[in-house]
């Protein structure tokens, strides 16, 4: 078992949204749902590399 | 007082269900029995939110349940309002983080190339976007 105190701040916030947004449950995450997260996050870094390409 | 000082608590609403959700495989009173509880009523106090489950019941009801310690914990500890030593408990150690809340992070550390994203606006939609809520 993991506290939360071993985690960022970041990470913390991270958390506390997903159990707001759960309080009733503890889902563990999907493969459907780490597919999206990971294109959205992938999304900006994306934006930034073509930013940057643009500045170059 | 109310004779059910913690009826809609997420531990006796979460308690319940799960009680329903293993009915084809075991009785309330294997539930109870497993969790250690010498008086089976115990379990449907809980369930009903006139007794709070006691934190070292914890494991064994975890067990009983099939659930996660880590979250039957937190709910355990939510439910303590107004209890010094669990919030004391909170103060000091954090609450706990189950093992699905770990794989989220570990999927948030992966997807984000251990940036350690803050949580945004943005993040927000999304999350709740990938929930459906």
């Amino acid at each position: 078992m993991s506290i939360d105190t071993d985690l960022t701040e970041n990470e913390r916030a991270w958390l506390t949204f997903l159990r707001d947004i759960n309080p009733e449950n503890d889902p563990a995450p999907t493969l459907r749902q780490i597919q999206l997260l990971r294109r959205i996050c992938e999304l900006p870094a994306r934006l930034s590399f073509k930013c940057h390409m643009v500045f170059l | 007082m109310s004779k059910k000082p913690h009826a809609h608590s997420n531990l006796a609403n979460y308690i319940e269900r799960r009680i329903l959700e293993l009915k084809p495989k075991k009785s309330q009173l294997q539930i109870a029995s497993e969790s250690g509880f010498p008086n089976p009523n115990m379990v449907t106090m809980i369930k009903q939110g006139a007794s709070k489950l006691a934190l070292d019941r914890v494991p064994s009801m975890a067990g009983a349940l099939d659930c996660d310690p880590a979250y039957l914990l937190r709910l355990a500890l939510e439910q303590t309002e107004g209890d010094t030593a669990a919030q004391a408990l909170v103060e000091i150690f954090g609450t706990p983080v189950t093992a699905n809340e770990m794989g989220w992070l570990q999927e948030i550390r992966a997807a984000s190339d251990n940036s350690d994203p803050r949580m945004t606006s943005r993040a927000r939609t999304v999350i709740r976007t990938i929930f459906g809520k």
